[in-house]
């Protein structure tokens, strides 16, 4: 699949979608079966988002494990990814929504760029080496090791439900 | 790959704490080493940890060079989103090691032993075991939160080849 941010629903040349039936002969050659899967099947489905999940929480277990590597490290400052957004944002529908036809139109809403990585202003912890604080990290690592199984399980039901719905019979 | 760089900071982590158990454990075992190759007492083997540098990747730099291209024509492609793992690039912990010259030896007065000096005095490794040992029980609890992340990351692969 080739499209991942929270503009999957557009095509490559920036043309809205409006589903299989506005695109015209010449271009279906050129999008091509994986387009085709993409616009059709998967993208009206639960994939992107769930997409998103995964990728967000793999990033954030490399930080954290980051982090928790870093733990005698002196002076390292500890990181965060700030996702809550991100996903809001495949989530939450705009109030309004503006379709872009030439390419010096401004997208509207403004396109969610991806989590950002930053350093979250705490002071040291008890061993005065870093601010890295072993139980948090561990917390965190425990919730986001949850999300990620329950996003992975959701992925799996989706393919489920779209198999079903392809033989016409329960898998 | 990608997926496994969680895995990856995880054992730079592991290794580190590792070496620097090695290290507590000679300083332990060599408490009482008054002659080495080098000449004079055992120095203390003091292990200290930097920030790995960050990864220069091809992909990153791919991005960068992506970030400054123009679109001049309609059938040129959009600009994708950077892909969520080339944001952070942190790649773990490495650790130096230093041999720390003794600030206050311990002095034993014993004009008998070989490594005597001329005044009777024998000189012992700056070495105090009570702080190895504190710093070995920190030690192998950094190890020990290292490899929950590790079976944590190992965990979630596992998970994505069942979807």
């Amino acid at each position: 699949m080739s499209a991942y941010g929270p503009n999957v629903g557009e095509s490559p040349r920036g043309v809205p979608d409006k589903g299989w039936s506005s695109v015209n002969r010449s271009e279906r050659k050129e999008i091509g079966v994986c387009m085709f899967l993409d616009k059709v099947i998967f993208n009206k489905t639960k994939v992107p988002v769930l997409n998103a999940v995964l990728d967000v929480t793999q990033l954030r277990q490399r930080v954290l494990a980051n982090n928790v590597a870093n733990i005698s490290t002196k002076g390292y400052r500890r990181q965060e990814l700030r996702f809550q957004e991100y996903l809001n944002s495949f989530v939450r529908k705009p109030a309004v929504e503006g379709y872009t036809t030439d390419e010096r139109h401004i997208p509207v809403p403004k396109p969610m760029g991806s989590p950002e990585v930053f350093e979250p202003e705490t002071g040291l912890n008890d061993t005065g080496l870093n601010n890295v604080d072993i139980d948090r990290e561990m917390a965190d690592l425990a919730e986001n090791h949850l999300f990620f199984n329950v996003g992975a399980r959701l992925l799996a039901g989706t393919f489920d439900g779209l198999k079903k719905s392809i033989t016409g019979r329960s898998a | 790959m990608q997926i496994f760089d969680t895995i990856d900071i995880s054992a730079t982590g592991l290794s580190a704490q590792r070496r620097k158990l090695t290290a507590i454990a000679s300083n332990i075992a060599n408490v009482d080493t008054t002659r080495t190759d080098e000449g004079g007492p055992y120095k203390r083997r003091r292990t200290v940890m930097l920030e790995a540098p960050k990864l220069t990747k091809f992909s990153t730099m791919l991005e960068e060079s992506r970030s400054r291209l123009r679109r001049t024509a309609s059938r040129h492609m959009l600009e994708g989103d950077p892909r969520p793992d080339e944001i952070f690039t942190g790649s773990g912990v490495l650790t130096q090691e230093i041999r720390e010259e003794p600030v206050k030896p311990r002095l034993v007065y014993d004009p008998q032993h070989p490594d005597a000096r001329e005044d009777g005095y024998v000189v012992y490794p700056d070495i105090n075991v009570v702080t190895e040992m504190v710093d070995m029980i920190a030690s192998s609890r950094a190890y020990e939160a290292n490899a929950t992340v590790l079976s944590a990351a190992k965990d979630m692969v596992n998970r994505s080849l069942d979807i």
